[in-house]
């Protein structure tokens, strides 16, 4: 606070309404008529006085003579002048605004009236404020423009008598009561901000020093602030002025500006220094013009060996071990006022001790992708850790490839900049130490071309290629691999615990995609699509293993042998009702159950064919049935007399029960000795049931149909559903030269050049199954099915239950047509939107879900992960055997574009394909 | 046949999937042309799998048939504790009485749209119990073995050979109805079924909930879903030079526009289904006819089914509470048919395997060979019973044995031919879809006349 005089104490300029109780005239107090004029020495005050005793009516204006002046005066602010000796007072005075000054005249005139103008205007107005008839001036509150005015008593009588004079209208009087420096404190030299507590401020009231104005703010009508600058000690004086119009300038209060003091600055103020080494410090005196400082370290001027020693000019050089206490302090006391000081806190560091770090291996090879581990050593310190950085990144990136913090370096899936690496191990203890190792990443080679023939061969021959086989057929050649496949031993059918025939579909599926003996597998399966049995009857795995175990036997021997022997199995008596089929008599008549399939879906069909497959047409271009009723029912005669073997301890019956331990037994009680006559070939009287089957065989395999059909039938479930007349004719001549050898045909219709033919025609291929298309899947993707798995069930919603075909005509017919066209297309009775959406879902099931019920190994693709071109190659070769066009890679190069990871770039390509015709067909 | 009243199923196939407005403007042109396609009507066989008890499915309430009834089924004579049976009666004024769980089919009886047929069965030809006991005439194989009988009713073959299903056939016969449309004819809602497995049409399943919605394009980011579905698309479209390669992908195509109307609100169906299995496999039903004019369909076939009626024991509220599910999923399949306005084109109607013995053993019974069996639909000429009610008196001449175990008197043959002559197969063409049906008479005879 700056002690000012309190206000009414101070001298003012022009006291004109001062707050002084006896120079106020209200209408309520009026002045004694006996006051002496004289008391005031002033003509003004006197002129004043004189009025408050006429307005107050103490002198009654009826009895003053006003002389009227006819002049007019313009509008301009005039000295007080008259005319017609009429007298006017106050003369010359100032107004503040909105208050009033009471006016007088003397009149020496009869009558003594006058009128009042202000500015010439009767009575005044709003503007340049108004007089009264009694001479009461009222201000605006406003000040006009100008500010003064002129104030005129006119004699009612004479214009010519007059009197006026100018009266400044001022605005209220600034009054500052006191100054402060904001924030407290002393006027200092400088920049400085007051705070001006008064009355009467304006929101335009401007804030003065020594009568420059300064930048000021207004807070309210007691409290301004401003800011300003002083050059020099002394005093300023401060003041409050009010702008015009109506401009005055209120009191001045004097404040002080005391000079700066003394300050010392010290850089730097806080570091580390290593013993012995040297840092220089800087000291800046302000507020004096003794610029000079002394040091110390720890308050021993100069230091000393053991503190380290500090030059005059501030240099400081360590000690060369540490002092007891560390760090230490230096400080810089001013000569010019010792209590002033500036201080910095050396932290004094040993050296850190010597360490060295070796990396071993220092150079490696890194696929894209893969991994090299890395080992560091630290020797020379106890803290053993360091970090691992990649090209001085700690702990690398996606770019360059990341190291763990135990050094394992994952390179990137794609080469950086430069195809070499610096992988750094950096010790904790001492960052000097740092060994490297530098790492050439190799991008992975191109995918591997792989042969269609053979990848073409093995979808025929097995449940389609694998890696494995591809590279056993390229190497071995097409002949040598078969022949290595007939003289592979059969792998064996498990006997199920519980006996469960689901247990067995379970198994089955493992075995489709894992058994050895693919060949073998292939070809059981397509006779198991011939001659049939199902799960649908046979309810237990024992039921169905005799019918299995005859087509394993049989599948790489004689389709005679395969016949007789499943006839014989209890799985077909029971599934077919050959068991138990009795000679026409009081029982009911022989079963034509399984005669009738023996014909027309196991050897002959229902047309008589040509050797090329062809159907046989009578003048009329009518085919020719291949057998007539009476062929069945001669037929069923001859198979009658088999009933199931006799359990183990049971007692032998012409009709036992059910059993399915060995073959069925013949029961001559049961057989029809009568001559038979079939498909127009006699079977004499008195044969036994064995003889009977015999001739059967005989006479079936004789049929010129069978050839044709069965040939047929194999090619389309190995090959292709559409063959050509001369395909079938040359295996057909196969079969019949070689009396239905098995392998002969299986090498025929595999070997055969249109079987060969790698360059497809409109009419080429097969729609793959569900079994051959997921397991083919899975197989080329390194895959299997676990022989537990618990998949088995979706395939019935592909419709292809495995081992459990709907009926004796199998899963699908190998007459039906592709529909709304004139194509072969058996595997498309059961490919319907349903079952298609169903297989397609599965292969995405199985992209994302390997591990339980099954595993596929998607690792060759990983290295093509961000390299799309490469990673459609890659499927192309595994899935297409490299036949994908130009468009489609294109296609799955978009479509897995967008993919978050390389995890689903790979999947995109590889599902989207699972889903195209391309791979549907096996061609 | 005029192109654009019946719109391949496979031209529109470019623009499957390819997003709502492309679906919703051609739906639009599809209801502009949908007076111009009535032609439509569909059989839906109801396979009550394991051997639906016809005894206690329907009664007789004439005196005397009802005291062999009684005498017959002993202990689980019907009315028992599931409540009193549920009247009806013939034109001629003969009473019956159905099982309570009927309830929600009972009102279709009076209303004319619910008939039953009486002891129909797999038959070689004709048959009677003296030739049936001295094996003096054929019968089907494995008569009584629910694999064996379940694939005859199916196939309509006495025996098990044949890979053909006779609702198959039917639609294999009337194939030229469905123009070039290559959506399934022919749809099984409980899995594949050899009823519906043609020799020209395919045996399609379509899974009740499940509108063949495509795996593995929920992926984030969204670009990465559309990417896929968007490289699928296209990927059907090459022309790879191979037909089969092209067949193929056309299935595929069909699938994506089937998923697109089946999520689509053509598809809607408002009438509430129980939300039993026989239900869902229903609406399923519903939703597929509902559908019609946009697959350009006018004849199908469908097959649902139901298993558990096996009753060897505890039969009662067991077999009580399978005709309340079959009931109560037909009655609102029926009125899902009033809904879509094909009341009187679709006709539903009950396989099974086989009857069961009248005479019970405990509290169940044994398989049996005739049967009852009901149609239901606007085109029913129902509140009657077809076919011949059997003599129920055990030993009596319908009886194969002493327990009551009928021999039909009518064909399933017989049944399927009525049922295929209204769907629009030509008396020509019934015998090579029924071969043995010669052998129960002239073939202008062989109309039961249920179905008008």
């Amino acid at each position: 606070m700056i002690s000012v005089r309190p206000p009414f104490l101070q001298a003012r300029p022009i006291p004109r309404n001062p707050p002084t109780p006896n120079r106020a005239r209200t209408p309520d107090a009026p002045r004694p008529l006996c006051k002496p004029l004289e008391a005031d020495p002033s003509p003004e005050a006197n002129r004043e006085r004189a009025l408050g005793l006429l307005a107050y009516g103490l002198i009654r204006p009826g009895t003053l003579l006003i002389l009227l002046v006819g002049c007019l005066l313009g509008s301009a602010p005039l000295k007080a002048q008259s005319a017609g000796g009429i007298d006017l007072w106050p003369r010359d005075t100032t107004v503040d605004v909105a208050s009033s000054r009471q006016f007088g005249a003397y009149v020496p005139l009869s009558p003594n009236t006058v009128t009042w103008l202000v500015n010439d205007i009767p009575g005044g107005n709003s503007t340049v404020g108004t007089i009264s008839p009694g001479g009461l001036y009222q201000a605006p509150s406003v000040a006009p423009t100008p500010s003064t005015v002129t104030i005129r008593a006119q004699s009612t009588a004479y214009s010519q008598a007059w009197a006026a004079t100018s009266l400044k209208v001022t605005r209220k009087y600034p009054w500052l009561w006191s100054v402060s420096k904001v924030g407290g404190g002393t006027l200092q030299v400088g920049n400085f901000e007051v705070s001006l507590n008064g009355s009467n401020f304006a929101p335009d009231s401007v804030v003065t020093a020594n009568g420059a104005d300064l930048p000021t703010t207004y807070f309210s009508p007691t409290k301004l602030t401003a800011v300003g600058a002083a050059a020099a000690p002394g005093t300023i004086q401060i003041a409050v002025r009010q702008p015009a119009p109506g401009a005055v300038t209120g009191n001045s209060v004097s404040v002080t500006i005391s000079g700066a003091p003394v300050t010392v600055n010290l850089t730097p103020t806080s570091l580390s220094l290593p013993l012995g080494a040297s840092q220089g410090f800087t000291a800046t005196v302000a507020g004096s013009t003794n610029l000079a400082v002394t040091w110390t370290v720890n308050g021993v001027t100069g230091g000393n060996a053991t503190l380290g020693l500090i030059s005059p000019a501030g240099h400081y050089t360590a000690p060369a071990a540490l002092p007891v206490a560390n760090p230490v302090s230096l400080r810089a006391t001013s000569v010019a006022n010792p209590l002033v000081f500036a201080q910095a806190t050396v932290t004094l560091i040993a050296p850190p001790p010597p360490i060295s770090v070796a990396v071993v291996p220092t150079t490696a090879s890194v696929p894209l992708g893969g991994t090299q581990a890395l080992a560091a050593t630290v020797t020379g310190s106890p803290n053993t850790a360091v970090i691992w950085s990649v090209n001085g990144i700690s702990g690398g990136n996606p770019t360059v490839g990341t190291v763990s913090s135990s050094g394992l370096y994952t390179a990137p899936i794609s080469l950086p900049a430069g195809s070499n690496v610096t992988v750094t191990a950096t010790s904790v203890a001492n960052p000097s130490g740092t060994a490297s190792a530098i790492l050439t990443l190799i991008a992975p080679p191109p995918p591997v071309l792989i042969s269609l023939s053979a990848a073409r061969f093995l979808e025929q021959a097995s449940f389609g290629p694998t890696p494995t086989s591809l590279a056993q057929v390229q190497q071995q050649g097409i002949p040598a691999w078969l022949q290595a496949q007939f003289a592979l031993s059969a792998t064996a059918f498990p006997v199920p615990a519980g006996n469960s025939v689901q247990d067995l579909q379970r198994w089955m599926l493992h075995n489709y995609t894992t058994a050895p003996d693919q060949l073998r597998q292939r070809v059981i399966y397509a006779l198991s699509q011939i001659v049939v049995t199902s799960a649908s009857k046979l309810v237990y795995a024992d039921e169905m293993l005799p019918w299995l175990k005859a087509l394993r036997q049989h599948a790489f021997g004689n389709y005679r042998d395969l016949l007789r022997d499943v006839t014989k199995t209890s799985s077909m008596g029971k599934y077919l009702d050959l068991a138990n089929s009795l000679k026409p008599g009081l029982g009911g008549g022989a079963n034509e159950n399984y005669p009738r399939e023996l014909l027309q879906l196991f050897t002959i069909g229902l047309w008589q064919l040509d050797l090329d497959g062809s159907q046989l047409l009578d003048s009329q271009t009518n085919a020719l049935p291949a057998y007539t009723q009476a062929d069945v029912a001669e037929l069923s005669r001859a198979l009658t007399g088999w009933t199931y073997a006799t359990a183990p301890g049971a007692t032998p019956h012409d009709v036992n029960n059910e059993y399915h331990g060995a073959p069925m037994e013949a029961r001559p009680n049961n057989h029809d000795f009568g001559s038979k006559t079939l498909l127009g070939v006699s079977i004499p009287a008195g044969q036994t049931v064995e003889q009977d089957l015999e001739s059967v065989l005989e006479i079936l395999m004789n049929h010129p149909n069978t050839a044709p059909f069965i040939a047929t039938r194999l090619i389309r479930s190995l090959v292709l559903s559409n063959p050509s007349r001369d395909y079938i004719e040359r295996v057909s001549t196969v079969f019949q030269q070689t009396d239905g050898d098995l392998p002969a045909v299986i090498t025929a219709i595999l070997t055969d050049p249109e079987a060969r033919n790698d360059t497809p025609t409109v009419h080429s291929g097969r729609l793959k199954e569900p079994i051959l298309q997921v397991a083919g899947f899975l197989r080329a993707l390194n895959g299997q099915f676990n022989s537990t798995q618990q998949l088995t069930y979706l395939f019935s919603y592909f419709a292809q239950s495995p081992l459990n075909p709907p009926s004796v005509f199998s899963w699908f017919s190998p007459l039906y047509r592709v529909p709304k066209s004139s194509l072969f297309g058996p595997e498309f009775q059961i490919y319907t939107p349903t079952e298609a959406t169903l297989r397609g879902n599965f292969f995405h099931h199985l992209l994302g879900n390997s591990g339980g019920d099954f595993t596929l190994d998607l690792t060759p693709f990983q290295p093509y992960g961000s390299n799309l071109p490469a990673l459609v190659e890659e499927v192309n070769q595994r899935l297409l055997y490299g036949r994908m066009s130009a468009e489609m890679k294109t296609v799955l190069i978009n479509a897995a574009a967008p993919g978050y990871d390389a995890k689903t770039r790979i999947e995109t390509v590889l599902y989207l394909t699972a889903l195209s015709g391309q791979y549907a067909v096996q061609y | 046949m005029n192109p654009l009243t019946h719109p391949r199923f496979s031209r529109r196939s470019l623009l499957c999937g390819l997003g709502a407005t492309a679906l919703l403007s051609r739906l639009g042109r599809m209801n502009a042309l949908a007076q111009s396609s009535p032609d439509y009507k569909a059989l839906v066989c109801i396979f009550l799998v394991g051997g639906n008890d016809g005894h206690n499915t329907i009664v007789p309430l004439t005196q005397a048939e009802f005291d062999a009834y009684h005498a017959g089924r002993g202990n689980m004579a019907l009315p028992d504790n599931n409540g009193a049976l549920l009247p009806v009666e013939t034109p001629s004024g003969t009473p019956f009485g159905l099982n309570p769980g009927l309830a929600a089919l009972h009102p279709l009886w009076a209303q004319g749209h619910l008939a039953v047929l009486a002891n129909t069965g797999m038959l070689v030809g004709p048959i009677n119990r003296q030739q049936f006991l001295n094996n003096l005439a054929p019968v089907p194989t494995n008569l009584f073995s629910h694999s064996d009988q379940i694939q005859q009713m199916q196939s309509g073959y006495p025996s098990t050979s044949g890979g053909t299903g006779w609702g198959a056939r039917a639609a294999d016969a009337l194939h030229a109805l469905n123009g070039s449309s290559t959506f399934p004819a022919s749809i099984s809602t409980n899995g594949q079924s050899l009823f519906c497995t043609g020799k020209i049409v395919q045996s399609a399943s379509l899974l009740p909930g499940f509108d063949l919605d495509v795996s593995g394009l929920n992926l984030w980011p969204q670009s990465a879903a559309q990417a896929r579905l968007t490289g699928l698309q296209q990927l059907l479209e090459f022309d790879s030079g191979l037909a089969l390669i092209q067949s193929a992908n056309q299935v595929r195509k069909d699938a994506l526009e089937l998923n697109a109307l089946l999520r689509g609100n053509t598809a809607t169906v408002n009438t509430v289904f129980p939300g039993t299995s026989l239900g869902n496999q229903l609406k399923q039903v519903a939703k597929i006819i509902a559908l019609r004019q946009s697959t350009g369909m006018s004849r199908q076939v469908f097959f649902c089914s139901l298993g558990g009626f096996d009753t060897h024991g505890s039969q009662s509220w067991q077999h009580w509470d399978l005709l309340r599910q079959v009931s109560e999923a037909v009655a609102a399949f029926y009125q899902s048919t009033q809904e879509l306005g094909v009341a009187d084109r679709v006709t539903s109607f009950t396989l099974s395997d086989f009857g069961r013995s009248l005479q019970p053993s405990g509290s169940g019974t044994d398989h049996g060979w005739g049967n009852h069996h009901l149609i239901i639909g606007g085109a029913v000429q129902g509140g009657d019973v077809y076919g011949t009610f059997p003599n129920l008196a055990l030993q009596g001449p319908d009886d194969c044995g002493s327990r009551g175990v009928l021999i039909p008197t009518t064909s399933t043959e017989q049944y399927g031919a009525t049922l295929a002559k209204w769907l629009g197969v030509s008396e020509a063409d019934l015998p090579t879809i029924f071969p043995n049906l010669g052998n129960f008479g002239a073939l202008a005879l062989s109309d039961l006349g249920f179905m008008g």
